[in-house]
């Protein structure tokens, strides 16, 4: 199970290098960037939770083995409040009961139903406990930076980002 | 209606006893004020989060909190936030205080490492984040190199070198410039720049216009340098904490500051997409009519 989850994740960031790549050779700066941009935007958009309307429908019927359950009540109560959507999915939500309580795999779990995994990268303090936690490590907090995610920010309506401790004001936002 | 939220949140901090500190700690207060105060003012949100840290630091000194250890873990993350918003030395002395006392106590953990490195990346004083991270983060990515050398006079920053080492510098002000504190990861800040860089009406506020990134916990050295190599005609520097830059809002992004003869005549706060944020400073410049 664990060398499936594996496999899957390589496959994942080799697709996404070779996208990003041909993307690269096809354009520069900043048009790179908001084809990356775009791509996230897709994910997020199209993840299992990218609504407030969609999260309420998960939790009415949440998985035993929901990643949310790996978060303790407290921490359960504090992401859920902090999260934030708009027609692009998830745009903002606070690090804080992530980077306390889980590891880089049960991370990537969870933010994976938000299409957020990406987001992994502005949290590189959280626990190692095995090979896929260093895999995942690797992956994200050790890549390149294309898209325009802002940790300690919040978006905020006047369409500026704002200092907010824990908060990461993601791109779509 | 806002200004009652702020004053429901400083009743809250006024009202800080020694028993409630265990139960909603000041750092869990700080966090709420942060998110009451998103609409506020720069000079409103400190004052709020100012109240709220002084309240729970006399708090915490009084007995009545069995939970040492949870005292001083809230008191360190309490003046690390706090310390990230003015550049007194008070919150960052005390943050490095509780953070003695947390490693003398054997309870400093990752997430603890990472808030001081994050407080003295902030603070601009790289060579102690990197020893800390060296010692404790090996695993992220290395701190810049500061190169020897002064503060000129003027606003302080830190110029970002090609090969990622930062110079002291700063921003001597005189006539009319746009000061803009903008942010590469802010996507309102890149939008508003790549209009600015590409559209001809913007050419004369291009002339007049200085880029800033407000420093704190989490460093984009990688983001600036990019957008410097991309944008060598308009470079990014990274603002230095201190108490000249008080006149500038640094708690958000972009914001344009028009400074004439050194003080601040108008500002413009955000971006939604068609630049009329920036119409009263092109009219004060005199680059678009009314």
């Amino acid at each position: 199970m664990q060398n499936c989850t594996r496999v899957s994740l390589f496959a994942l960031v080799l697709a996404y290098s070779a996208a990003a790549a041909a993307s690269a050779s096809a354009q520069t700066g900043d048009g790179v960037r908001e084809l990356v941009r775009e791509q996230v935007l897709v994910a997020q958009k199209n993840a299992q939770i990218s609504s407030a309307a969609r999260l309420d429908s998960y939790l009415a019927v949440i998985p035993v083995d929901s990643p949310l359950t790996l978060l303790s009540v407290d921490g359960l109560e504090q992401f859920l409040t902090s999260l934030s959507f708009n027609e692009n999915g998830l745009v903002g939500y606070s690090t804080e009961a992530i980077a306390s309580e889980l590891s880089y795999s049960q991370a990537h779990r969870l933010l994976s139903l938000f299409g957020a995994e990406r987001t992994l990268r502005l949290m590189p303090g959280l626990r190692v406990e095995n090979e896929v936690d260093l895999d995942i490590h690797r992956s994200y907090v050790q890549s390149g930076e294309l898209v325009e995610d802002h940790m300690g920010y919040r978006c905020v309506a006047r369409a500026t980002c704002r200092e907010s401790t824990e908060f990461v004001c993601m791109s779509g936002c | 209606m806002l200004l009652l939220e702020w004053m429901l949140v400083l009743g809250a901090a006024s009202s800080i006893s020694p028993v409630s500190i265990c139960k909603d700690d000041t750092y869990t207060q700080l966090l709420k004020a942060e998110a009451t105060t998103l609409d506020a003012s720069a000079r409103d949100r400190i004052e709020v989060l100012s109240h709220i840290y002084v309240a729970g630091r006399r708090a915490s000194r009084a007995v009545g909190c069995r939970n040492k250890d949870r005292v001083i873990e809230d008191q360190f993350k309490a003046a690390a936030l706090f310390a990230n918003y003015v550049p007194d030395a008070e919150p960052l002395r005390r943050a490095l205080a509780q953070y003695g006392l947390l490693v003398e106590r054997g309870t400093a953990g990752a997430e603890h490492h990472r808030r001081l490195i994050g407080l003295h990346v902030a603070r601009g004083d790289f060579a102690q984040a990197e020893r800390l991270r060296r010692q404790w983060l090996s695993n992220v990515p290395a701190f810049p190199r500061v190169l020897p050398g002064r503060f000129p006079p003027g606003l302080p920053v830190y110029a970002v070198q090609a090969d990622g080492s930062l110079v002291r510098d700063s921003i001597r002000l005189s006539g009319d410039q746009v000061v803009a504190i903008v942010h590469p990861r802010c996507g309102h800040s890149r939008r508003a720049l790549q209009n600015i860089v590409a559209q001809p009406a913007y050419r004369g506020l291009r002339a007049k216009l200085v880029l800033v990134v407000p420093n704190g916990p989490h460093w984009a050295g990688d983001s600036i340098a990019e957008w410097n190599g991309l944008h060598p005609e308009l470079p990014m520097s990274v603002m230095y904490m201190d108490k000249r830059w008080a006149a500038f809002d640094r708690q958000q992004t972009p914001v344009f500051h028009l400074v004439r003869e050194g003080r601040v005549i108008e500002t413009g706060t955000g971006w939604r997409g068609a630049g009329e944020e920036v119409a009263p400073i092109m009219r004060a410049l005199r680059l678009a009519s009314d």
